[in-house]
């Protein structure tokens, strides 16, 4: 069994909880930077994706994770993020270094433009909107086409200093690595501050957060603003990355499979977003490599991966509905406590009333 | 209207609908006193807390803290003005830890922005330290050390009330509402809670208002007393006074056959 | 030209409406958002063609075959995917019903195919006409069992044992269960419900906009509609649905390319700025 020794305040506000954590992450952090040198393309090539998706994750995990304001429509933000930087650069011929930040403005403005009257309604409603924001700004992207290009597309290149250019996947990991680190960093400070107990007591019960003084549309606005910001952000760096952006890229569908790294990952929780994150973006990959094994007859189906996906998705929300960050923290729970393992610590307290205001 | 006056409501009174909630209340509660709300259910004691705290809106009357009419603030300001309460149906923050929880009380205190709490830097260490020594105080007044790293699902409903109290504590208040404090305690919790209720009055000077139905604990820790039905004022006085008046009983017990 | 598109509005409204009826009858007794509506509008179409392309049965004796098969597949959907996430968290339970969603839509897919198919109902194809004006049998046959359909319904409703009881499972359900109030089996009922009306649905849309397994996305327009009619209200849903239908029309005609799609998105929000409550909904405030 492990004991937590407390002799100052500074142990438990720090990153860290034991020392032997440190030292896990520091080696986790030397092997995210050798990674370009001991594996392949394809590998990196996937590991930028996930890189990118964390990115977003941890965005939309702030607004609906720890808020509790659930967004069906955050692949606008990224969509925004996206174009964004795609004019900057391209139209615009702005540096990478400029339209990386005004990307993440850019889609932070519209959130917090669409935020203010949305934030207002209760929470099936406001998922509501947010689904209707996505489909209003899946539009304008096809119908803008002087902006954007519309159904054919954007071209756009990678970033460069002087004259080195990001032209490789290895290089451009850097940069997304590098981000994923300090974002990450970022979010465990904003979340072990008053700040993010604000959010997370919101979500909780706004009236009580309320009579703690709590402005409630403020603090909704203020994590609406934050969680666009980083997911204008990660739409940007998957622009430069995929090099080619089309309206087919933001639609429903990639709402959809952001929330699903929340959820599969774990809601609420900073780890949970990266679990969730790299989940996603491998399931392809895994399915690929898994439909010589299967039966041609169900490996033959193009539909094959949204059907996985969707099973998936049931199977975590029945089976396992803390997530993937869930269920790691239940294994450690069971080895740190061994052997008095409490299998009742993590069960969920149901409530059978009615919970949601007309 | 005198020095010692804390709150002062003048005329209050509250609709839903075709439903009369509160009609007319005058009440006063002087510096330093534990005042009780007593009064059969849906008389409209909740509801008159829930007008002091601002969570409703009444429609006519006024309510003063310290000579200023409250009436037209906003609930997130209430804190600001040193009101803070309990809820009858505990709405306490049930996926954090009491820890957590209590940390929330100090929020309205906060001096630092969004920006310097991103970078975590020397302001907002030193005011996390200042707050988390804080709740270490409120914790130690309520014996909940062996609670303070659990998840509030995980604890018991005793343990719960006592929480919301805490939180409400840390905010350092002048005027502390508590809405049903001793509702789901056994004997010996009540009687810890009314050991309490007088150190919260004695050590940090908090006047108390507090909606009550356990009759010995009112006349037990409370100093005044006013007794509502359907929405208006029956009786106030000393907490012997109210309980023996027959129009008090008459709304407790009925009317004799 | 102005009334023919009304027409068309009128009948595309119709669909709205008994997607939007199915859905929220589901979210009345059960709170639970069903994403999930419009795959099941597109099962159902799907299994109408089967019986009818592929058993050769006559359209009449597909009909009642497709409800029965509909309302035992919305009980199973009800028993194993919803029944045991009673009581968690309302985003989880969205969520279920979208992984619900996509699972059926590549299902379908896989057993379907991906092509656009269509059958002939039992309504005649000539045209009716009326003066100057012509209607098609398909809309009119919407309209019409749409009229039906919202009669059945509100007789249910309001004068069966079941309807009430549905009532008191939609305020609380642990209470409904103490009272000896069937909540499970009301679930149950309710799903199959839901399922037949969806699947009338899509049996109605295919001789308009024809059969293909991404015909759900059509039943995501359910959302604005139950949101303008006010959520959780019947009569809401169906007006909701007709005044989509209708504005969706006429915004194709007089608007630009682009306006159609979306324009049951922009009502959305404009009502949810405006009036959240929809039409028919009530504002409930939170007691402490």
């Amino acid at each position: 069994m492990r004991f937590e020794m407390r002799m100052n305040y500074m142990q438990d506000v720090q990153l860290f909880k034991y020392r032997s954590t440190a030292v896990w992450y520091s080696l986790l952090i030397l092997l995210i930077l050798l990674a370009p040198v001991m594996l392949e393309t394809y590998w990196i090539s996937l590991l930028n994706m996930v890189g990118i998706y964390i990115i977003a994750s941890l965005g939309l995990n702030l607004l609906s994770g720890y808020t509790g304001q659930v967004s069906l429509g955050h692949a606008a933000l990224f969509g925004i993020g996206a174009y964004s930087s795609a004019i900057l650069t391209v139209t615009l011929k702005l540096s990478f270094w400029l339209a990386l930040p005004m990307s993440g403005l850019i889609a932070a403005i519209v959130g917090v433009v669409i935020g203010l009257p949305a934030l207002r309604l209760k929470g099936l409603y406001f998922a509501i909107s947010t689904m209707g924001f996505g489909f209003i700004v899946e539009e304008i992207i096809i119908q803008w086409e002087s902006l954007t290009n519309g159904v054919n597309g954007f071209l756009v290149n990678r970033p460069s200093i002087g004259s080195f250019e990001f032209s490789t996947d290895e290089s451009y990991y850097y940069i997304v690595f590098f981000l994923v680190i300090i974002v990450t960093i970022i979010f465990q400070n904003i979340l072990r501050t008053p700040t993010g107990r604000a959010f997370i007591a919101i979500r909780d019960s706004e009236i009580a957060a309320e009579s703690m003084g709590i402005n409630l549309a403020a603090f909704k606005t203020k994590a609406f603003g934050i969680s666009a910001f980083f997911t204008g952000v990660s739409g940007a760096l998957f622009a430069h990355f995929m090099l080619f952006i089309g309206p087919e890229n933001f639609d429903l569908m990639v709402s959809i499979s952001f929330l699903v790294m929340i959820l599969v990952g774990g809601m609420g929780s900073v780890h949970g977003s990266v679990f969730g994150a790299i989940f996603v973006a491998v399931l392809p990959e895994m399915i690929s490599l898994s439909k010589d094994y299967i039966p041609d007859i169900i490996a033959e189906q193009a539909g094959l991966e949204a059907a996985v996906y969707g099973l998936i998705l049931l199977l975590f929300i029945r089976f396992e509905p803390l997530g993937l960050y869930g269920r790691w923290l239940k294994i450690k729970f069971y080895f740190e406590h061994f052997p008095y393992y409490k299998k009742d610590t993590f069960k969920r307290v149901r409530k059978f009333y009615r919970r949601e205001m007309q | 209207m005198n020095n010692d006056e804390l709150l002062l409501i003048k005329n209050l009174s509250i609709r839903f609908g075709g439903v009369i909630a509160l009609d007319h209340i005058n009440l006063d509660v002087h510096q330093g006193e534990v005042h009780a709300l007593i009064g059969p259910n849906g008389a409209g004691k909740t509801t008159l807390l829930n007008c002091i705290s601002r969570i409703y809106n009444a429609d006519t009357g006024q309510v003063c803290l310290k000579g200023k009419d409250i009436m037209g603030l906003k609930t997130h300001l209430v804190v600001s003005k040193g009101i803070a309460r309990t809820f009858q149906n505990i709405e306490l923050f049930k996926d954090m830890t009491v820890m957590d929880n209590i940390l929330l009380g100090c929020h309205f205190k906060r001096k630092t922005s969004l920006f310097s709490d991103i970078l975590f830097w020397g302001k907002s260490r030193k005011q996390e330290i200042k707050f988390r020594k804080q709740v270490e105080n409120i914790i130690d007044f309520l014996d909940l050390q062996a609670y303070r790293n659990l998840s509030i699902n995980n604890v018991p409903y005793g343990v719960q009330k006592n929480v919301e109290l805490g939180r409400a504590l840390v905010m350092k208040p002048k005027l502390l509402l508590l809405d049903e404090p001793s509702s789901g305690l056994n004997i010996e919790e009540t009687q810890d809670l009314a050991f309490w209720i007088e150190d919260i009055k004695e050590e940090f000077g908090i006047t108390i208002l507090l909606v009550e139905h356990d009759m010995r604990l009112v006349l037990d820790v409370c100093d005044k007393a006013t007794a509502l039905d359907y929405g208006r004022v029956l009786a106030t006085g000393t907490p012997k006074e109210v309980v023996e008046n027959p129009e008090v009983v008459k709304s407790y017990l009925g009317e004799e056959e | 030209m102005f009334v023919q598109q009304l027409m068309n509005g009128f009948a595309m409204g119709s669909i709205y409406a008994i997607v939007a009826i199915g859905f929220v009858l589901i979210y009345k007794s059960t709170e639970v958002v069903n994403f999930a509506q419009g795959e099941l509008m597109m099962v159902g179409a799907f299994i109408t063609y089967t019986c009818v392309s592929y058993l050769q049965l006559s359209f009449w004796i597909a009909l009642p075959i497709t409800m029965i098969i509909m309302a035992i597949f919305g009980s199973i959907i009800e028993r194993i995917v919803l029944r045991p996430l009673v009581g968690e968290a309302a985003f989880v339970i969205v969520m279920a019903t979208i992984g619900l969603a996509i699972f059926l839509r590549s299902a379908a897919g896989m057993i379907w195919g991906y092509d656009t198919y269509s059958f002939k109902t039992g309504f005649s194809d000539v045209p009716v006409q009326l003066g100057s004006y012509v209607l098609s049998t398909s809309h009119i046959s919407v309209i019409g069992v749409t009229i039906i359909l919202i009669v059945c319904l509100h007789l249910f409703f309001t004068r069966t044992k079941m309807g009430i009881s549905m009532e008191a499972v939609s305020q609380n359900q642990f209470a409904a269960f103490l009272m000896g109030i069937g909540v499970k089996k009301v679930f149950s009922r309710i799903w199959a419900i839901s399922a037949i009306v969806a699947a009338l649905g899509g049996i109605l849309l295919t001789p308009i906009q024809f059969l293909n397994y991404n015909m759900g996305f059509i039943g995501l327009k359910a959302f604005p509609a139950a949101v303008l009619g006010g959520f959780g209200s019947i009569p809401g849903a169906i007006i909701g649905g007709i005044i989509i239908g209708v504005s969706e029309s006429l915004a194709g005609v007089y608007l630009n390319d682009g306006f159609k799609d979306i324009f049951a998105w922009l009502i959305l929000i404009v009502v949810l700025l405006i009036k959240p409550e929809g039409i028919f909904g009530t504002h409930q405030q939170k007691r402490v």
